[in-house]
């Protein structure tokens, strides 16, 4: 293994800088780091559940980060292989091969990154690349960054480059700026002062050369090679209180996505937290208006977002509170969202010998109002500014809604557990694009209990029921019934450090059709070393959609048997 | 640090001066371009339940009208969205051939509308959104072709059977194994299909691909291991009865043949060829 380790790294060193392979000293003083995951699974098909026939049985997706760092210099790949892509990652990922490469070296007030590079400006409403190896998700930068930071509370940040596009590159010159100041740290009349003030501004540029986009079959959009994007945002915070918020706004950029209309783009995000002993209290606000900015104009899927737009809902991690996601809607949504989070103090009737958490959390996305620019052009007509709206105004489709709540409490030395109840309005035809599919109501309680047998050994058991009203067996064929009620049961058993077993089965009882009527049964165990593990599991997957942050893919149904393998040094 | 500071502000008013501004009415004509005989094929992978591959249709339909018969539009139904579903959807317009190519280019699993410029791009940058079409046959018109096709039909009504004739000629001397295609196709059928948020009950379905004559990957022209020099042509010939696939009910004034020639290696069209049954 280790020679492969240090293939790589011979590898990166040799691509990112020639010079340095003659220089002995160099090599020996760093440090080397990295990690590495195997995804794989053996298909099974399974026409019940609708798991297709893989022609190759079994796929794989693989990776592996090696990073070299010698004081001011760090260089590092990551190889990928995906030998096929899994079911539900897109097949052009299909291959092998050193996705993500860079080098970067500081210097005086500099640090200068050539090569990939992840980046966000502020909250990523004009600008942020990442990676979410979940969704099959990267976009990350080729090209160069440089980032300055000429005295304490200044941070000035320049990037150029060009986006992954599967194993390629997007056709977008992406081109861009930010500069932050810390006030407090920058004027010392204010550096004891206890309100803390951040501002920054950011600035984005595309450049994609023009292209025939038909309008009709005599004439061609005229398209804007390249479209401006820039952000404004504040922090201030006080004590156990703090407010931020930034304003974002793109200049006209038709594309597939808004129907090439030839409006403006705007978003606000807002935020006030407060935060004591025992008390977090947390609203936040968004607008989005025409925000869907690509490096390239016609991708329609989720590859090449220059932006990122959060979705403000809280992300359910138990399987059955997450079977309804919300996705970010970038061409217009309002949203809302309160979460209290309050500790009932210790010895309290309430509160017991630990204390008790509560968790409170209310989320709303609605459309935002839109009106026809006069009585000849539609609502989004292309080739027009689209519509106006009113800033302020909530539209009349409600997208998602979610109440959720949950007490999480610790009964002994031995036992602890959590209560959940979740109530969610899920407007399907707009998240999941099936239009006509009637809105899904869902309520859902999680009991989940952990038993500590000994120092080493505990238990855990998790009970969830779901009834659901609306979610058709087929979105176009409302005769052919509901899915309605699901029930999941789980055990987990877990030896410290090194093994855990595990037994789960989702089971829609409630199904209109008898066939349907499906046990989604799991077994897993694991095995962890060090720093390593390997997992096995056997069992079927249900359709479904998975998102992280508001950017969703779908999940096919599958059955076999799955392996990772994770590792780092 | 001012200077620097001075250089910043200078690279950042540039970035924010990077925007076009477009005068309405935000569209522009169409230039002519020049023509060498390349004949396009782009094909339209789509479903009658999928909500936006009427406006991909529409693409298409520009394209044609725009470039007529230098552009042949094969629609192909394939994946889930094209599967049957009754009562709003109960036909099934979708072929062996059809879903062959679409598990072996992977188009539908990355959702539809979708399509292929004489599928190009080998074997990354196949997907195209409709968006793009008009751009990519754009350029690829203006190519010098290798190879022309001419085909010749006689439809026997009585047996219900077609005899074609093809001559390949090249234009070039290359050295490449080549494949070709016959295809057969039916235009204008009525049937439902979903369009944004309605289903449109009689909506008119076009260029759709009925069968193919010669199996998902055709037959062989030339084996790829000697020069076929500029000038020579080769025949071929085939004898298709539409009554073995019971082809019959299908309308035979809207059916055509259409034939191609793709390179193996990288399964790139280099001509195409569109002429009624009968």
């Amino acid at each position: 293994m280790n020679k492969i380790y240090n293939y790589f790294i011979f590898f990166s060193i040799l691509i990112a800088f020639p010079y340095i392979s003659n220089s002995q000293n160099f090599m020996n003083s760093g440090s080397i780091t990295g990690n590495f995951q195997m995804d794989a699974q053996y298909y099974q098909k399974d026409s019940a559940i609708g798991a297709p026939e893989v022609p190759e049985q079994l796929l794989m997706n693989a990776f592996a980060n090696i990073l070299y760092t010698n004081g001011k210099f760090t260089t590092g790949l990551r190889y990928e292989s995906y030998r096929n892509p899994m079911l539900g990652f897109d097949n052009r990922y299909k291959g092998s091969g050193i996705a993500y490469r860079f080098a970067t070296y500081t210097a005086d007030e500099f640090e200068i990154t050539l090569g990939n590079f992840y980046e966000q400006f502020g909250s990523g409403l004009i600008f942020r690349t990442y990676e979410e190896r979940n969704l099959g998700y990267d976009n990350a930068m080729d090209g160069v960054r440089v980032k300055y930071n000429p005295k304490q509370g200044i941070m000035l940040k320049a990037i150029i480059g060009t986006q992954r596009f599967f194993w390629e590159e997007g056709p977008g010159i992406v081109r861009g700026g930010d500069a932050e100041f810390a006030l407090n740290d920058l004027f010392s009349s204010l550096a004891e002062n206890k309100t803390k003030i951040t501002l920054g501004v950011s600035a984005i540029s595309k450049f994609q050369a023009t292209e025939e986009i038909l309008y009709d079959a005599t004439k061609k959009f005229d398209l804007p090679e390249n479209v401006g994007a820039f952000a404004g945002r504040l922090n201030i915070s006080r004590g156990s209180l703090s407010l931020s918020t930034e304003y974002a706004y793109k200049s006209m950029d038709p594309n597939s996505l808004n129907n090439y209309i030839y409006r403006h783009g705007e978003a606000l995000m807002l935020t006030a937290a407060y935060s004591k002993k025992g008390l977090g209290v947390i609203f936040s606000a968004k607008r989005i208006d025409n925000m869907a900015f690509k490096s390239k104009r016609t991708e329609t899927g989720n590859m090449l977002f220059i932006n990122y737009l959060p979705a403000l809902t809280k992300q359910h991690s138990y399987s059955l509170s997450a079977m309804y996601p919300y996705a970010s809607q970038p061409n217009g949504e309002m949203a809302i969202q309160g979460e209290i989070v309050y500790t009932i103090p210790k010895n309290t009737i309430l509160g017991g010998k630990y204390g008790t958490e509560l968790k409170i959390n209310y989320s709303r996305a609605t459309s935002i109002d839109k009106k026809a620019l006069n009585d000849s052009i539609a609502i989004d007509e292309k080739a027009t500014k689209g519509y106006t709206s009113n800033f302020f105004k909530f539209g009349d489709q409600l997208y998602f809604q979610d109440f959720n709540i949950e007490v999480v409490k610790k009964i002994n030395t031995r036992i602890k557990g959590s209560l959940s109840y979740v109530n969610i309005l899920y407007n399907k035809s707009v998240i999941e694009g099936h239009p006509g599919a009637p809105d899904v109501t869902a309520n859902i309680v999680i009991a989940d209990i952990t038993y500590k047998l000994t120092s080493q050994k505990s238990i855990r058991f998790e009970g969830q029921h779901l009834i659901s009203k609306g979610d058709l067996n087929d979105n176009e064929d409302p005769s052919k019934g509901e899915k309605k009620n699901w029930v999941m049961g789980m055990i987990e058993y877990s030896i410290a450090p090194h093994w855990f077993f595990s037994v789960m089965d989702q089971y829609n009882y409630g199904n209109d059709e008898n066939d349907k009527k499906i046990h989604f049964y799991n077994v897993g165990l694991a095995y962890n070393k060090n720093s390593s593990r390997i997992q096995l599991s056997y069992g079927k997957q249900r359709e479904g959609i998975l998102c992280v942050g508001g950017v969703c893919r779908q999940v096919p149904a599958a059955n076999g048997l799955s392996i990772t393998i994770t590792s780092s040094f | 640090m001012k200077r620097f500071l001075f250089i910043f502000s200078i690279i950042s008013s540039l970035y924010l001066s990077s925007c076009n501004k477009i005068n309405e009415p935000y569209t522009l004509p169409i230039p002519v371009k020049d023509w060498y005989g390349k004949k396009i094929l782009l094909e339209d992978y789509t479903g009658h339940k999928c909500q936006n591959c009427p406006a991909a249709a529409a693409s298409a339909a520009n394209i044609k009208e725009q470039y007529g018969e230098k552009v042949i539009i094969l629609a192909v139904h394939a994946g889930y969205y094209a599967l049957p579903s009754p009562p709003n959807f109960p036909e099934d317009f979708t072929t062996s051939e059809g879903n062959a190519w679409d598990a072996y280019f992977g188009i539908s699993p990355n959702g539809l509308p979708k399509g292929m410029v004489d599928r190009k791009g080998y074997p990354m940058t196949r997907h195209l959104d409709h968006g793009e079409w008009a751009s990519k046959i754009g350029t690829a018109l203006s190519e010098i072709p290798e190879v022309e096709i001419s085909v010749k039909n006689t439809y026997n009504p009585s047996d219900s059977s077609i005899t074609g004739k093809i001559n390949f000629k090249f234009l070039k001397t290359i050295k490449k194994k080549l494949k070709y295609q016959v295809l057969i196709t039916e235009d204008s059928i009525i049937a439902p299909q979903l369009n944004a948020t309605t289903i449109i009950p009689n909506y008119l379905h076009r260029h759709m691909l009925r069968a193919s004559v010669n199996g998902p990957w055709g037959n062989d022209l030339t084996d790829g291991s000697t020069f076929n020099m500029i000038d020579t042509e080769i025949s071929k010939s085939y004898l298709y009865s539409l009554k073995a696939t019971e082809l019959v009910k299908y309308k035979i004034k809207d059916c055509k043949t259409i034939v191609f020639v793709y390179d193996d290696a990288t399964k790139e069209i280099l001509q195409a060829e569109e002429i009624h049954i009968n």
